[in-house]
């Protein structure tokens, strides 16, 4: 049965109301639930369907026409492995370096004591709105040797303005400022404060922090379709996208009379036979970080510390 | 000591061909004459000294993109001493990939695949260098090539009279006939007693018999679809159907040398007013405006029995399901519209003139167009545009082809070993004349058969608009209008077609384009179409 | 002086400056750094004279932009999109964090958060092609069901009218779980000892919810909210994109949809900098309009 939580107001006797507002949460949330589930369960079984029996709207509780066809053409391209390898080490590499630029400075603008807080706000979120653009950045990005490196990839998206807002508000919100001059008085600096109370302290959303960085560097491709010439480094979603050869969108070479017809209907064929399985392949491993990380999500640590 | 040795080598070189040499060494700017000292006008090698070219692009998935693999790719290089480093990205990130390669100024040496005003931009500007006077020099094949074609050297010289891209061209004759056409159940119509429909009337008349009765024979007489396709598509669209009202579904057309916009014209309404009395029968599907060609095809292809009565595309074998290909045969040529008009467009042959361009990054222009001009000998290109597997070649010069093997599809057989519609190549009607091509069976003729084109030939009318290269205004100016008047236009003809009313709004609509600054997009057309033909009777 | 006021306490505080100042290099290698490219566009941009050698041309592409056919209804569009998606997407990504906050039993906590984080990583060309075959008058499934109960199949996609309302539902149906994610997150933070208190004096769950757990997370939603109304001039337009065609063309152009074709000819980096500033600019203002009016309400806000 359900463990007296964290929050530990389990052993308090429930109210009627609060029967009801359980009974009325749980449809709820499983109403939800189904509904969400439903296109996420046509998404496996179209991966296994033939396409056009999932485009005629007949593939509805199970696959259609059953087929490993989409799975095979994907995992047989050699480079979906070496893709994989190297989007695990840029993710990685993009969570270390996120994590270890914005947990500091998220904490460091949360605090009340540095001078010229909302100035370096304000420059942080103008960022958001104007920006040079690509050709600047290119620019930037070569002068500094990094072009065709990895680190192109995942030095300049390491730091994005709006997670280092949400790191800044989470501090500002869940650290209290007694906490704080009772350290202070203490003696302790503000390293020995970050590093022994506020990191320990912040959890949650260092957990969140880390997926987000790594969902958006595990999605990404457009750094390493702008920055890499060398096939050998690109990461998997660049060469998901080289398999797919988007049908809506290229389908526009039709009109410039360079495709033949049955090359342009066999490509789409093609690549209506690999979308579902694609999304399958790129997605399963990263949704797999996401209940790791919850764990990080728990109640109450902080009581414990202000106490103790 | 060795640097002598070379030094050596190279001047008897230089002098061996010294008269030659005198006279490029005027045309070439720079690029460092130490590496055109190794350059051989002509015979093999290009150059003494391997050189390796920088090229970007984008390639077919179905080749890969590890072009030095490929048979063909290795046959252009071979004994040429000429190596490439190809930087190819997926097809739909190509566009994305090319603008900031060619904004940043971060040059390869040479250019894949670029759009026309790409072209003519970069050449004003000098990123590209111009090539009229390498393509007389260093590409027999290709000068060859143009001397036999001149609208393609039409469509690839730029307005300011420069050459800065070589194009891919299949110049076979048949595909000066229309991919779109109609297909029609001929097994529905045996059950209803009719003949294959050859006015708009008798069409027409076909559709209301298919809606009404139970054409699939699965007691529900409401689940067929009398006539589908996808609205404003090439190839899916309803294009066919508007040579019976003596006009085309195209922006423009040219009759008489004047340069019309076909979408305000009374043909045009006329045949919008057709495809309305349709529609308000139920006779086209809704689905037309929505759909995609994924969901088309699986429409037209997917069930068990066809379910469709008619639909546009190039043919029916490719699009239905094999269990009821051959039900569909299509009138070919197209029908008599009520006053007595039957017509179809003389399409411009598959042409894509901005394929290659040599940047000014290149140091070896010279050897560079040797070498590209390899692609234009007939039968490398003959090699490249069909597949190096699927020919054969025969004692008397002919090429038998050789059907794919079980585990490949037709395409992918095809794209095998070439680099396919990402790089350039110049197919003649001549070379197709030597491919032993299969004879259709009765019943079973597509647009990619002779006999098709030679069946519409009476019928065709040569209005489409020529591939021409425009100027840097001309492209603004086009670009200013085309997107809101495309869309204007599309958006009345979709609601004219289901919901009717055009009569009342005809005017207003007129007046609404005029507005939107109609006279200054067809100027433009116009001007480019003068400046074409004047530089063509030159 | 003041000056020498604040210098002593940067002086004294130099560890925070510390803790901050990488990031501070970073912005200002990949961010600032870069923004001289922001001329272009007032210029038209020549690639081979580069950002600062291109020639001039003041305000000639907002001109072009602000005269064009399509201006105002591309704007309209697009900041009702927005707006729609303010009223539905935003609180309801709340309301389930919340919900899901009470949630006691821990596996099923895991499962509904796990799923319904995963529509994230769908990517738009599915999402929309799932919509095209749920939603087919002749075939999908919602259709069938309007017909089983004896209603008018409806065209949706090929609606003008139903393009928003599916725009923003089936961005609700993506979104919600991964949006719930910071709000979860927040939650972790409440003081269990409120709760204590709250039960002792007899408050019910829902009065907890309300008075306790809300309270305790509005910063982080209105930080949220002055992020979301600095947004409300862009859409991100492959969805958009996917879901046009002839007859809904009309509620569904949006400013970068209709930006993406009039560039498809050219490269337009010019054209489309103006564009892109422009929603920026009106962006912006929102943004500071929201940061503002949450300080006057004493709330929290970003500067």
């Amino acid at each position: 049965m359900a463990k007296p939580e964290t929050t530990g107001h389990a052993k308090i006797p429930r109210s009627r109301a609060d029967k009801l507002f359980d009974i009325v949460n749980y449809t709820l949330l499983t109403v939800i639930l189904l509904i969400v589930l439903y296109p996420l369960y046509f998404v496996v079984i179209s991966s296994f369907s033939e396409p056009t029996a999932v485009n005629s709207g007949s593939v509805a509780l199970w696959p259609k026409g059953f087929t490993l066809e989409g799975y095979r053409i994907i995992l047989e391209n050699g480079d979906v492995w070496s893709g994989y390898a190297h989007t695990i080490l840029y993710t990685a590499l993009d969570v270390a370096l996120g994590l270890a630029l914005m947990i500091p400075a998220g904490y460091a603008l949360s605090r009340r004591d540095l001078v010229g807080r909302n100035w370096f706000m304000f420059g942080i979120v103008f960022t958001m709105f104007f920006s040079g653009g690509m050709i600047p950045t290119y620019m930037i990005v070569k002068d500094l040797h990094m072009v065709n490196t990895i680190w192109a990839l995942v030095v300049p998206s390491a730091v994005s303005a709006y997670h280092l807002i949400v790191v800044r508000t989470f501090f500002q919100t869940s650290i209290p400022e007694e906490m704080l001059e009772a350290a202070k008085m203490d003696g302790c600096s503000m390293f020995r404060f970050f590093f022994r109370m506020a990191v320990p302290l912040s959890a949650p959303i260092i957990a969140v922090m880390a997926l987000f960085n790594a969902v958006a560097q595990w999605n990404s491709y457009f750094p390493a379709l702008i920055y890499l010439q060398d096939g050998s480094l690109y990461p998997l979603q660049l060469i998901l996208r080289g398999i797919l050869i988007s049908s809506q969108l290229s389908a526009q070479g039709a009109d410039s009379g360079i495709a033949d017809p049955d090359s342009i209907v066999e490509s789409q064929r093609y690549a209506e036979l690999i979308k579902y399985a694609l999304i399958m392949v790129a997605s399963v491993p990263v949704l797999a970080l996401y209940p790791f990380l919850q764990r990080y999500f728990v109640k109450g640590i902080m009581i414990g510390s202000i106490k103790g | 000591m060795r640097m002598r040795k070379r030094e050596l080598s190279s001047l008897a070189l230089v002098l061996s061909t010294a008269a030659l040499l005198a006279g490029c060494a005027g045309s070439g700017k720079s690029g460092g004459t130490a590496n055109e000292d190794d350059f051989h006008e002509s015979g093999l090698p290009i150059v003494d000294k391997p050189i390796t070219l920088r090229i970007a692009g984008t390639y077919d998935e179905r080749t890969g993109s590890n072009w030095n693999e490929l048979e063909t790719i290795k046959e252009l290089n071979k004994d040429t001493n000429v190596q490439e480093d190809w930087n190819l990205v997926p097809g739909t990130d190509w566009a994305n990939k090319r603008k900031i390669t060619l904004a940043s100024g971060d040059l390869p040496d040479v250019v894949l695949d670029l759009t026309n005003s790409e072209v003519v931009t970069g050449g004003a500007q000098g990123m590209f260098i111009p090539l009229e006077d390498l393509i007389a020099k260093y590409a027999p094949n290709l000068t060859a090539f143009l001397a036999k074609y001149p609208e393609v050297r039409q469509a690839i010289t730029a307005p300011d009279g420069h050459i800065y891209s070589l194009p891919l061209a299949n110049m076979s004759q048949y595909k000066h006939a229309d991919g779109n056409s109609l297909w029609i159940n001929k097994e529905w119509l045996k059950k209803i007693g009719m003949e294959m429909p050859t006015t708009t009337e008798d069409f027409k008349k076909m559709l209301e018999a298919f809606k009404a009765q139970d054409m699939d024979g699965d007691g529900n007489p409401n689940n067929e679809i009398p006539l589908t396709g996808i609205y404003g598509d090439s190839l899916y669209g309803l294009g066919y159907l508007f040579g019976s009202f003596n006009t085309m579904d195209n922006t423009f057309i040219v009759q008489d040398d004047k340069v019309q916009f076909v979408r305000s014209t009374p043909e045009y309404k006329n045949a919008i007013d057709y495809l309305h009395s349709l529609y308000a029968e139920g006779l086209i599907d809704p689905e037309t405006f929505t759909q995609n060609s994924s969901q088309l095809i699986a429409k037209i292809s997917s069930g068990k029995k066809a379910s469709v009565g008619a639909f546009f595309a190039w043919s029916a074998d490719q699009n239905t399901n094999a269990d009821y290909r051959w039900d569909y045969g299509s009138p070919i040529i197209p029908l008599k519209g009520p006053d007595g008009y039957q017509i179809t467009p003389r399409n411009n042959l598959q042409l894509s003139p901005a394929m290659f361009v040599i940047t000014k990054a290149d140091k070896h222009p010279k050897a560079t167009m040797r070498w590209v001009d390899r692609a234009y000998e007939p039968e490398l290109s003959l090699k490249l545009r069909e597949g190096p597997n699927r020919l054969k070649k025969m004692d008397d010069g002919t090429y038998d082809i050789i059907e794919n093997p079980k585990n490949y599809t037709a395409g992918e057989w095809k794209v095998k070993e070439t680099p396919y519609n990402s790089f350039v190549y110049g197919f003649s009607q001549e070379m197709r004349d030597k491919e032993r091509l299969p004879k259709p069976k009765p019943g079973q003729l597509d647009p990619d058969f002779d006999e098709w084109y030679q069946a519409l030939i009476p019928y065709m009318k040569s209005w489409v608009f020529p591939d021409i290269l425009f100027t840097n205004d001309q492209y603004k100016t086009i670009e200013q209008y085309q997107t809101d008047i495309q869309a204007y236009t599309d958006k009345m003809a979709a609601q004219w077609i289901t919901k009717g009313g055009i009569d009342k709004d005809w005017d207003g609509y007129v007046q609404t384009l005029n507005k939107m600054g109609l006279s200054d997009y067809i100027k433009v057309y116009q001007d480019g179409y003068d400046t074409n033909k004047k530089n063509l009777e030159k | 002086m003041k000056t020498s006021v604040a210098w002593k306490r940067i002086v004294r505080n130099w560890q925070v400056y510390v803790l901050l100042l990488p990031v501070l290099v970073h912005f200002a290698v990949f961010q600032y750094a870069p923004m001289y490219g922001l001329q272009i566009a007032f210029k038209d941009f020549i690639a081979i004279d580069g950002i600062w050698g291109s020639p001039w041309v003041g305000f000639e592409h907002f001109d072009r932009f602000f005269h064009s056919y399509q201006f105002w209804n591309t704007l309209k569009n697009t900041l009702l999109i927005n707006l729609y998606e303010l009223i539905f997407d935003f609180p309801i990504a709340i309301v389930f964090a919340l919900m899901l906050n009470q949630v006691t039993r821990l596996r099923f906590k895991k499962w509904v958060q796990t799923i319904t984080y995963a529509p994230h990583f769908i990517s738009a060309v599915v999402l929309v092609g799932m919509l095209f075959i749920f939603l087919s008058p002749r075939t999908g499934m919602i259709n069938n069901l309007i017909a089983l109960f004896g209603g008018e199949r409806i065209n949706f996609l090929g609606e003008a009218a139903w393009f928003k309302p599916i725009y923003v539902l089936s961005e609700v149906w993506q979104t919600t779980g991964w949006n719930a994610i910071i709000y979860l997150a927040a939650l972790t933070a409440v003081d269990p000892q409120h709760h204590e208190a709250a039960i002792v004096d007899g408050a019910s769950k829902l009065q907890r919810v309300r008075h306790i757990d809300l309270p305790s997370i509005m910063p982080v939603i209105m930080i949220l909210l002055i992020l979301k109304v600095g947004h409300f001039a862009s859409l991100g337009f492959q969805k958009v994109l996917l879901m046009q065609n002839t007859l809904n063309i009309d509620s569904s152009e949006v400013v970068q949809t209709y930006v993406y074709k009039t560039g498809l000819l050219g490269t337009q980096f010019s054209y489309s900098a103006a564009i892109g500033l422009f929603d920026n600019v009106i962006n912006f203002v929102l943004l500071i309009l929201m940061n503002q009016l949450a300080k006057r309400l004493k709330q929290q806000s970003l500067f």
